[in-house]
């Protein structure tokens, strides 16, 4: 279990940050492709709060929640206050790739890979929450 | 340099290798750049991932800067991939656009 644990919120840090993570999911998930897709969906989250937020630090939990089976992550940073949930317009998958946004991807994987997120600011700091169930 | 462009020409080719993930995106986008300056000769352009372990976003966002700056003539070719690495590409829908081989086969 990691437990609001602090990172300077630096490119050099991430990939600490995911090893840490990455550690924590091995706990619970054993498919390798549900492993990767939980590092990708974490790395997504972590860039954008280290390229965009304006933080010093990143707060990183992360347990299990035994009743619901379910692996709960949460993000917190004390940047600008942000909702990375409702101000990212949506990708279309199926658009021809000439005409593809380039931007917004990595949102749109967590988005899909997660089971549910959640946002809320709390004491002037981000708070990003996501779920995956076991699989 | 990371090395990922290995050849310019009609058939151009890329080694994808290691981790690409948002701090290494930039090294590789840096690389596409001279293979896009002379895209008027490219009529292929060969991605080959056997040696790549992990990517993300930015990752596959190189893949479609390269063939939006490229043009729609090119054909863009994944090759090697594993199931994990193809599994992020087909979650962006990205890999509709590719052709997917195990091996180079013209």
């Amino acid at each position: 279990m990691l437990h609001c644990k602090e990172f300077p919120s630096k490119r050099e840090f991430l990939p600490q940050m995911l090893t840490e993570i990455t550690g924590e999911i091995k706990k619970y998930f054993t498919d390798d492709k549900w492993i990767n897709r939980l590092k990708v969906c974490a790395e997504e989250i972590l860039v954008n709060i280290i390229d965009y937020s304006g933080s010093e630090k990143i707060f990183i939990s992360c347990d299990f929640l035994a009743k619901e089976k379910t692996l709960h992550f949460e993000f917190v940073d004390e940047g600008e206050l942000y909702n990375p949930l409702e101000e990212v317009p949506e990708v279309d998958i199926d658009a021809e790739m000439d005409v593809r946004q380039i931007g917004g991807l990595g949102i749109f994987l967590y988005k899909t890979i997660m089971d549910k997120l959640e946002y809320h600011c709390d004491d002037g700091k981000n708070h990003l929450l996501a779920y995956k169930k076991l699989v | 340099m990371a090395n990922y462009l290995q050849e310019i020409g009609e058939v151009s080719k890329i080694k994808l290798h290691g981790h690409i993930d948002a701090s290494i995106a930039p090294a590789l986008m840096e690389e596409l750049k001279p293979l896009i300056a002379q895209k008027d000769k490219i009529k292929k352009l060969v991605f080959y991932a056997d040696e790549l372990e992990y990517i993300a976003s930015a990752g596959i966002r190189a893949v479609v800067f390269a063939k939006q700056k490229l043009g729609g003539k090119v054909q863009v070719y994944l090759i090697g991939a594993s199931e994990m690495i193809l599994d992020v590409f087909k979650m962006t829908g990205i890999d509709k656009f590719l052709t997917i081989q195990d091996t180079f086969a013209e």
